[in-house]
């Protein structure tokens, strides 16, 4: 009998760390067969005023999965008023998307207001400090694959 | 140590309790406000199957004035309100138990938020005591089905059950229709509940305003402008019966058009202006009409990719005028023109009050040649269909001739594959709400049950379902359901003994390589036997010469189902046809046919 792998396999190697974090994504590559303008993406924060239901931040992720866009970064806490809470979402899209997540989040029967905030950029530098800590996350991919 | 009792959500009320009824208080328990506010709202008919944590549910509907159909299989309960949904366009509502019983409405609930359409499906679930615990026949729908409903709750608490499906029942209904899920508890079906709550706040609702007179200015100011507009008619115009505005629009206009597999029978397909069907197998007029055009009128349609073909090459010379409900529906695919939010039938209200200010103030468009054009299309690319190779029965004859035998008024439910298309195709739908079937998701299995909610809801017409040997075998259980309430439906069974639509694809794009697309079923199951078990009338037909004889038949039976097994030909195509992914420009009109459009503008 063959064994397509050693049998007990060895201990995995430790990995090479990963690529440092690059803030900003490459150039987003224009899909084919689409009509639509691909102008660059840049980052939008957005300020999501939802229903205070259980489930919202599975509808409102749920959504953008659906939907293929990727949530850069998503806070949700508490409002002066305990029905509503406040979503703030980071997104890094170029223009036509963020009209399309925006509108799409809109339709949510739970969404009761969206707004954009000034200052994308400062957003995401402040919510990645309160993100940034525990344990790192070199390796940890790659040493799952062995 | 103390062990937590967690209570086994299915089974909270023991045999020989009160079950749903009121234990004595003027509170009524959850499960009859339930039952009152679905009477409250005018529901007739419900289509469910009972289980554990619907039990109190169930006895409340015990004697209540809403008729309860049981279903056979809960799919066959979210396809019958589909189907009644479509054919009367009130709401179409389906009951279901927790866990399984719930998951079988998934295919459903994702069909009815495809093409818009508005439906209620009521889930148990076990107690809100044993939510998260993995209890017996729990499922955590509310979540299953977010992506594929406009909305879904679940509600635990006796005071909120009026609410919330009213609630429902008002998202379901109003902008831009769809399916939408109530889960409730089996504790809170169960206690006594306050109805004094009759519908939620729901801030982040908003149903659509009125249209923008100057949207609708501009959509008018470039339909004046345009060399070769099209009215490009889709579902919307339906779910928002707008047909006879769609028609007072384009005989002022004497523009073009063309409507969509949703919308057959919005617009005349009798009438003159009409080019037929855009699309993977639309008409050669249709499909060029829509390409060839300088200016897409889209009215309730949504640019799908079997509509537009391959994205980079659609309609290249179009500039579009989008009407639709649904805001995010505007620019979704393609950068339009003029965008106009609201309801189809008073967007084009407006823009036909427009065009005549207009015209009546000396506008005087002139789509003279383009009309020429199109009308040179439609002579000379007619829909038609060769005798069979194998020297079998033509299923194109089949359904022309169930069309024209069965006259205007009936309602036709198809399945989904060739069939289908053919019924699009050879049958003529001159009414909106008489041509049912699953544009969007493509359900194989939707026909039978579908045409069963057309007869309840419509019990005075003739209702065919038009199904696929293949998909047949999905649903057909529900034969039984319609044998035993008294829903006489007719079945005909275009049997090519294929999954033929595959097996089409299969001969053109993968050199004749038939996996899996064959079936045996010429014999297993023999499907005239099949329809008597059930209590349907089981009739057989393979030969041309029989065919008008055995349609009529089947048109003779009223008080019981009947399904006829036509066997036909077994390499029939769907012609035209614009191959998934290649251009509208490609279309062929038969086999290796490509049509001459003629010299562009
Ligand atoms: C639930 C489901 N499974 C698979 C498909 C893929 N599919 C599309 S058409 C088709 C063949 C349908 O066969 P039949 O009902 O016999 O219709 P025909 O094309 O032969 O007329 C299949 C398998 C589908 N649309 N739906
Ligand atoms: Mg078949």
């Amino acid at each position: 009998m063959t064994l397509l792998s050693d049998y007990p396999p060895h201990d995995p190697a430790v990995p090479t760390a990963a690529p440092a974090y690059q803030p900003h994504t490459a150039p987003h590559d224009p899909t084919k067969g689409t009509t639509m303008s691909n102008d660059a993406r840049t980052r939008h924060a957005l300020s999501v005023l939802v229903e205070n239901n259980p489930g919202v931040l599975a509808r409102v992720s749920v959504l953008f999965a659906r939907r293929n866009f990727n949530i850069d970064h998503l806070v949700v806490g508490p409002t002066e008023d305990n029905k509503v809470s406040r979503m703030t979402i980071v997104v890094n899209v170029n223009a036509e998307q963020l009209h399309k997540v925006t509108n799409q989040l809109d339709k949510l029967v739970e969404v009761i207001h969206i707004e954009e905030l000034e200052d994308a950029d400062a957003i995401r530098t402040q919510l990645w400090q309160i993100n940034d800590n525990g344990p790192r996350p070199v390796g940890a991919m790659a040493a799952a694959a062995f | 140590m103390t062990t937590t009792h967690i209570p086994d959500g299915a089974t909270t009320t023991a045999p020989g309790d009160t079950g749903g009824a009121s234990v004595g208080a003027e509170l009524r328990t959850g499960a009859e406000a339930l039952v009152g506010t679905l009477e409250r709202l005018g529901v007739e008919h419900v289509f469910g199957l009972p289980g554990g944590a619907v039990l109190p549910l169930y006895d409340a509907l015990y004697g209540a004035s809403v008729r309860h159909i049981l279903v056979r299989h809960e799919q066959g309960a979210g396809h019958a309100a589909q189907g009644y949904a479509a054919a009367t366009g009130k709401v179409g509502v389906c009951l279901a138990t927790s866990g399984p019983g719930a998951t079988n409405l998934v295919t459903a609930l994702a069909d009815a938020n495809m093409d818009s359409v508005p439906i209620v499906a009521i889930t148990g679930n076990v107690a809100s005591t044993a939510i998260g615990s993995d209890a017996f026949q729990e499922a955590d729908i509310r979540s299953i089905s977010m992506p594929v409903t406009k909305h879904s709750f679940l509600v635990t608490r006796p005071e909120e059950i009026a609410a919330t499906v009213s609630s429902a029942f008002h998202i379901a209904a109003t902008g831009r229709p769809g399916p939408v899920l109530v889960d409730v508890t089996k504790d809170a079906l169960v206690a006594a509940a306050d109805e004094t709550m009759l519908q939620l706040p729901m801030p982040g609702y908003r149903t659509p305003t009125v249209p923008s007179p100057e949207a609708v200015r501009d959509a008018v100011e470039l339909m004046l402008g345009a060399r070769r507009p099209v009215l490009y008619v889709g579902g919307g115009c339906l779910r928002a019966n707008a047909s006879e505005e769609v028609r007072q629009l384009a005989e002022l206009t004497g523009i073009p058009v063309v409507t969509t597999l949703m919308a057959r029978g919005v617009f005349p397909d009798s009438h003159p202006q009409h080019m037929g069907m855009p699309g993977m197998h639309g008409s050669v007029s249709g499909v060029a009409t829509l390409q060839k055009s300088d200016l897409i009128i889209s009215l309730g349609a949504r640019f799908d990719d079997r509509v537009t073909g391959a994205k980079d090459t659609f309609a290249p010379k179009a500039q579009i005028v989008h009407v639709d409900i649904d805001p995010s529906e505007i620019g979704k695919n393609f950068p339009t023109a003029v965008g106009v939010v609201g309801d189809a039938r008073a967007a084009i209200a407006m823009l036909v009050t427009e065009w005549t200010r207009r015209t009546a103030a000396g506008a005087a468009p002139d789509y003279e040649r383009w009309i020429a054009k199109s009308l040179g299309w439609k002579r000379r690319y007619p829909l038609g269909y060769d005798a069979p190779s194998d020297g079998a029965l033509a299923p194109q004859l089949v359904i022309e001739r169930l069309g024209a035998i069965s006259g205007p008024d009936t309602i036709f439910a198809a399945g989904v594959g060739q069939h289908q298309m053919w019924a699009s195709q050879f049958i003529g739908y001159d009414q909106p709400r008489h041509w049912l079937n699953s544009g969007g998701l493509g359900t194989m299995g939707y026909a039978v049950p579908a045409a069963m909610g057309a007869k309840v809801g419509r019990p005075d017409a003739t209702v065919w379902a038009i199904d696929g040997d293949g998909c047949f075998q999905m649903t057909n259980q529900e034969l039984a359901t319609c044998s035993v309430e008294g829903i006489p439906i007719k079945v005909a069974i275009i049997n090519n003994a294929a999954l033929g639509m595959v097996k089409q694809w299969q001969a053109l794009f993968y050199s004749e390589r038939f996996s899996h697309s064959q079936l045996p079923s010429m014999q297993v199951p023999d499907f005239a036997t099949l329809a008597t078990a059930y209590g349907c009338v089981g009739l057989r037909c393979d030969r041309a010469a029989d065919v008008d004889a055995t349609i009529e038949r089947a048109m003779e039976v009223d008080d019981q189902p009947v399904v006829v097994d036509f066997r036909v030909s077994q390499d029939a195509m769907v012609w035209p046809m614009v191959a998934a992914g290649t251009s509208n420009d490609d279309i062929q009109h038969a086999r290796d046919v490509r049509p001459d459009f003629g010299e562009d503008e």
